[in-house]
């Protein structure tokens, strides 16, 4: 008899977002098919929205591997969210998939990459500071 | 049983390969979060593979800021051994680690620009000394003597 799993309740927690003052901090718990990492993106850009963040770090360090399609999706995450106001930061990469990304050719734009979720936070809050002492002078050109 | 024996020699061979490669590229911290690496000898692919390993190692155990690869003990680099130089900077940047390469002989630097490095991606000071000048005050470092005057 096959059996149909409710969707929901009963399945693994495969990503986190918590919300740590003006940040969101997204931790990635098992390895995310192209779907769930598209539904991610845009459920991350949503919150960025809604809870009017001013930056967002995301865990990588469960993950071995990093493709081509993660790596364009997160790039595209930071853009929209560099859109709506937010700086991201990636953290967590592992010695090997640093490797293997930079074998392929792979990079992240519009990103900035820390070690641990310690730097992370560290490198927002510098960012975020500089931002938010250019919003309170007024001035209307941003060069960044 | 002769071929196992062989094969049995080879696994002796490329393990002491390995014990000598990780000792000839040590990676040494000289401040917080300042890693050292001092590269001496003929650098080829392999070297420079297992050095990029290394390095990555020991960013994320010491939790490193800023590297600084000294490669005055290397007397050349062909088009590959450079490439992989660009690509270790690219790595530890993704592990949140900045990269100074010091020491490059005029060799190298010439090699480096025929090849057409992309070398926007690397920061270059002359000799170690500088480089690890230049780390320290990336680090927010102050290096004060005994006996300067102050202000």
């Amino acid at each position: 008899m096959p059996s149909t799993e409710p969707v929901g309740s009963t399945e693994p927690l495969r990503v986190s977002i918590l919300t740590q003052g003006r940040y969101l901090i997204v931790s990635i718990h098992t390895a995310l098919d192209d779907s769930q990492m598209v539904r991610l993106q845009r459920d991350l850009i949503d919150q960025v929205g809604r809870q009017r963040s001013r930056g967002i770090i995301v865990d990588l360090s469960t993950l071995d591997v990093l493709d081509s399609f993660a790596t364009r999706t997160l790039t595209q995450l930071a853009h929209a969210a560099q859109l709506r106001g937010a700086v991201t930061v990636i953290v967590g990469i592992s010695p090997e998939i640093a490797i293997a990304m930079t074998q392929l050719s792979l990079q992240f734009d519009f990103v900035h990459t820390c070690l641990d979720l310690e730097e992370g936070l560290a490198r927002l809050a510098e960012l975020t500071a500089g931002s938010e002492r250019r919003a309170s002078t007024d001035r209307g050109d941003d060069d960044h | 049983m002769a071929v196992s024996f062989v094969d049995e020699r080879e696994r002796v061979i490329r393990q002491q390969q390995d014990s000598i490669l990780e000792l000839s590229t040590p990676v040494l911290q000289v401040r917080e979060r300042l890693l050292i690496l001092p590269i001496t000898g003929v650098l080829d692919n392999q070297r420079a593979r297992q050095l990029t390993e290394q390095l990555l190692r020991g960013i994320r155990t010491h939790r490193a800021r800023v590297v600084v690869i000294d490669i005055t003990g290397v007397p050349d680099v062909d088009e590959s051994v450079a490439n992989s130089l660009v690509q270790t900077v690219d790595a530890s940047g993704l592990m949140g680690a900045e990269v100074i390469i010091t020491g490059l002989s005029s060799e190298i630097a010439q090699t480096l620009v025929t090849i057409g490095v992309d070398l926007t991606k690397m920061r270059t000071v002359g000799d170690l000394q500088g480089g690890i000048e230049e780390a320290e005050r990336r680090l927010g470092f102050k290096v004060i003597r005994d006996g300067d005057a102050e202000h």
